[in-house]
């Protein structure tokens, strides 16, 4: 019999002894199955910094893993060597997520992190070690291309503290060209998180020639500002060839500067740009006073000069979580 | 038709149409089921390190 999981947009429909798009959610004697749950491929203490999400928890380490798979398809996918991976073909670690959580708390890390492939499609992994987490003082950071349906969403929103999501371009034919999915479910997902009240960052990897227009980035910024508020934290990211596009240059620091300037003008008031030496796209600065509140250089914090989460010189509340 | 006969077929209508789309939404079209757990994985398992770095992948 065929299963139709209804996890992420895609809702593939899996005939017995096959997979989803994912390669991990598997129609066994008519049953969905997960094959990575505990069994991540990578584990690594990377400074939140590095996700990137700059206005949680600044300077702190964060427990990061990933399974194999991935339900998007990007031909410039960054880690492609684990997100296209089957499981059949891939080493991966026994870590259940009670040993994920003890692991965090014994190396002294704020957070766990699902990061690197996707938490979506070792969903009910995530959704445990998250709930488990939480009941540790351990805060949930998801990294990801918000490439899920509502009804999952909602449900591990409830023990998320952060989301980093990829707004990979404001273009549905991008999406559908350069990932094999669409942009409204996308959209829909960021502001579903939004709603839920948890702490939302935005990035933008610029890809010359395909998504790097002033049109194109200025209409990105005016989406965020209109439905994700002006606070929003957006980077701009380098890109670099990768997988199947190896035919592009990497991104320039020009290029990157220009969006940043036209996401500022726009309105937004926190926009940085990463992947790339910047002398002001990495640092904080307050949108009331402009001073500078944190300097960073590359993952490492150099200075954090704020106060309860507000500017010491003017008293300007900065969005983020800070404690 | 009276009147009262056809605001009576009228709202029998919408109301048909209400408990349909309440039916098709809550049985026909499938709801999120989480998937179980496969206890073997199906590739290799590697023990866990002492020491964990930082990760040379993005994200």
């Amino acid at each position: 019999m065929t299963i139709q999981c209804q996890l992420c947009p895609k809702q593939c429909i899996i005939k017995p002894g096959q997979s989803g798009e994912c390669r991990v959610r598997i129609n066994i004697d008519d049953v969905l199955r997960t094959v990575v749950y505990s069994y991540p491929c990578s584990m690594h203490i990377d400074p939140v910094e590095k996700k990137p999400c700059f206005h949680f928890l600044p300077g702190t380490a964060a427990f990061s893993l990933a399974t194999v798979g991935c339900n998007l398809h990007c031909k410039n996918c960054q880690n492609w060597e684990i997100s296209q991976a089957n499981p059949e073909d891939s080493e991966a670690f026994f870590c259940p997520p009670e040993k994920l959580v003890e692991l965090a708390k014994t190396h002294q890390c704020a957070s766990l992190a699902y990061t690197y492939t996707d938490p979506v499609i070792y969903y009910e992994y995530t959704l445990d070690t998250s709930k488990l987490a939480k009941e540790a003082g351990v805060r949930n950071i998801l990294v990801t291309a918000g490439y899920i349906n509502k009804e999952p969403w909602k449900e591990l929103m409830k023990f998320t503290d952060a989301a980093r999501i990829d707004l990979k371009s404001i273009s549905d034919d991008f999406y559908r060209e350069n990932c094999y999915a669409t942009l409204k479910p996308v959209l829909d997902i960021l502001v579903l998180t939004k709603e839920c009240g948890v702490h939302l960052e935005v990035i933008n990897l610029v890809i010359p020639t395909l998504n790097d227009s002033p049109q194109e980035i200025g209409k990105l910024s005016k989406w965020v500002k209109a439905n994700l508020g002006v606070d929003t934290p957006l980077h701009f990211l380098q890109f670099y060839p990768q997988y199947k596009m190896v035919n592009l240059p990497p991104t320039s620091a020009e290029t990157l500067d220009t969006a940043r300037q036209i996401a500022m003008a726009e309105g937004m008031k926190y926009v940085y740009i990463g992947n790339i030496a910047s002398r002001n796209g990495q640092n904080t600065y307050c949108p009331k006073c402009k001073k500078m509140l944190i300097e960073r250089s590359g993952f490492t914090v150099l200075q954090n000069r704020l106060k309860d989460g507000a500017c010491p010189d003017c008293g300007e509340k900065i969005y983020g979580v800070w404690k | 038709m009276t009147r009262r006969e056809f605001f009576k077929s009228v709202f029998q209508i919408g109301a048909a149409i209400a408990v349909s789309a309440y039916f098709i939404k809550n049985k026909i079209l499938p709801s999120f089921t989480k998937a179980t757990n496969l206890k073997k994985y199906p590739g290799s398992i590697t023990k866990l390190p002492n020491n964990f770095t930082q990760g040379k992948w993005r994200g």
